[in-house]
């Protein structure tokens, strides 16, 4: 997902997140959607711990905060390189739109502390 | 290939301004500006409409500098336990309001070689004095570039990334995870906007553009990394 900032497109990955719930209005658009891109790409991306957030500005803007763990179902060790090397990338490029005006702020958890979690 | 540069500016507060902002526009301004000041010719560049922007600028944080590593520390350890965000961590990520002599910071990253070299020669050594964002104002401290300084700074380039995950011993695994330090949404069907919604499974999918190419190997990866990184 992190190649988003160059607009590069990826398949559909299915999204799952876990915390509280968010305050104020979400874009409805954001409802539905299947699980068929996960298992197209054998990958998938689940919010780990987090919230939504409504930013004060002057535009109404929303976005996710939180950890979010991306697994690989494919046993490709060059994906799984690639995957590691994208997430070191996060922490120059960020994540996602408006990451020129603060959002998508990214870095990669250190695996001793996600094992430790785990 | 490019170099990726992450810098902290830290910022003392010189007047007060009461209303939580995010400050995010403001910041964006100002890097513009001051990249205006130190090349004018780079800056029309990354005012250009259809540019991919090669940097990034975050909203203003707060920043003590013992106090912010512990804070991010916490913030780590609180994600990694699973527990809810503190109230505190909640607030300044959706806004912050200034309180006077209190330490702040706004980080940049770039993505091309020649604006972190900019950053890096021209601008970061030479920042003003004061710098403002909407209508608070700030004394500029010495930014941090390197690692070893703060978490949140570095630097390297597409060829050490490449080389230090393509080496034979690096330690991968097929499960990676990335910490949203604020706000992140994705632009996706239709210019609607996108995050993870918690209690709700959605797709996120149709960003704009070509496809991604997949790296089928190990051999082919570099010219894969090429292509996004120019």
């Amino acid at each position: 997902m992190w190649v988003t900032q160059y607009r590069l497109r990826t398949v559909a990955l299915t999204l799952k997140a876990d915390g509280r719930p968010p305050s104020g209005d979400l874009p409805r658009a954001l409802g539905g959607g299947g699980r068929a891109g996960l298992k197209a790409e054998g990958a998938a991306l689940k919010a780990e711990s987090g919230s939504a957030f409504s930013l004060q500005s002057s535009a109404f803007m929303i976005g996710f905060v939180g950890r979010c763990a991306f697994s690989m179902f494919r046993s490709e060790r060059a994906l799984w390189r690639t995957l590691h090397l994208l997430a070191d990338f996060a922490f120059y490029c960020g994540t996602g739109y408006k990451t020129t005006q603060g959002l998508g702020q990214t870095r990669k958890v250190p695996i001793e502390r996600v094992r430790a979690a785990q | 290939m490019s170099m990726f540069l992450s810098a902290l500016i830290p910022l003392t507060a010189l007047n007060a301004v009461a209303a939580p902002q995010f400050y995010g526009r403001e910041a964006h301004a100002l890097f513009l500006s001051l990249v205006q000041r130190a090349s004018p010719a780079l800056a029309d560049l990354l005012h250009a409409d259809d540019q991919r922007k090669p940097f990034t600028v975050s909203g203003l944080r707060p920043h003590a500098p013992s106090a912010l590593a512990v804070g991010d520390a916490a913030t780590s350890d609180a994600a990694a336990r699973g527990t809810a965000l503190s109230a505190a961590q909640r607030r300044w990520r959706s806004g912050l309001a200034i309180r006077a002599d209190m330490g702040y910071a706004l980080r940049v990253t770039s993505l091309s070689a020649e604006l972190s070299s900019l950053l890096l020669e021209t601008l970061l050594p030479h920042l003003p004095a004061t710098l403002r964002l909407g209508e608070a104002h700030f004394q500029a401290g010495a930014p941090l570039t390197d690692a070893a300084a703060h978490t949140w700074a570095g630097q390297t380039s597409a060829d050490a990334l490449l080389a230090k995950w393509f080496a034979r011993d690096a330690p991968i695994s097929a499960r990676v995870e990335a910490q949203f330090a604020s706000p992140t949404a994705i632009k996706g069907r239709g210019g609607c906007w996108s995050c993870l919604r918690p209690r709700r499974s959605f797709r996120v999918g149709c960003w704009r553009g070509t496809r991604m190419p997949r790296p089928p190997s190990s051999t082919t990866c570099s010219r894969w990394w090429s292509a996004i990184c120019g």
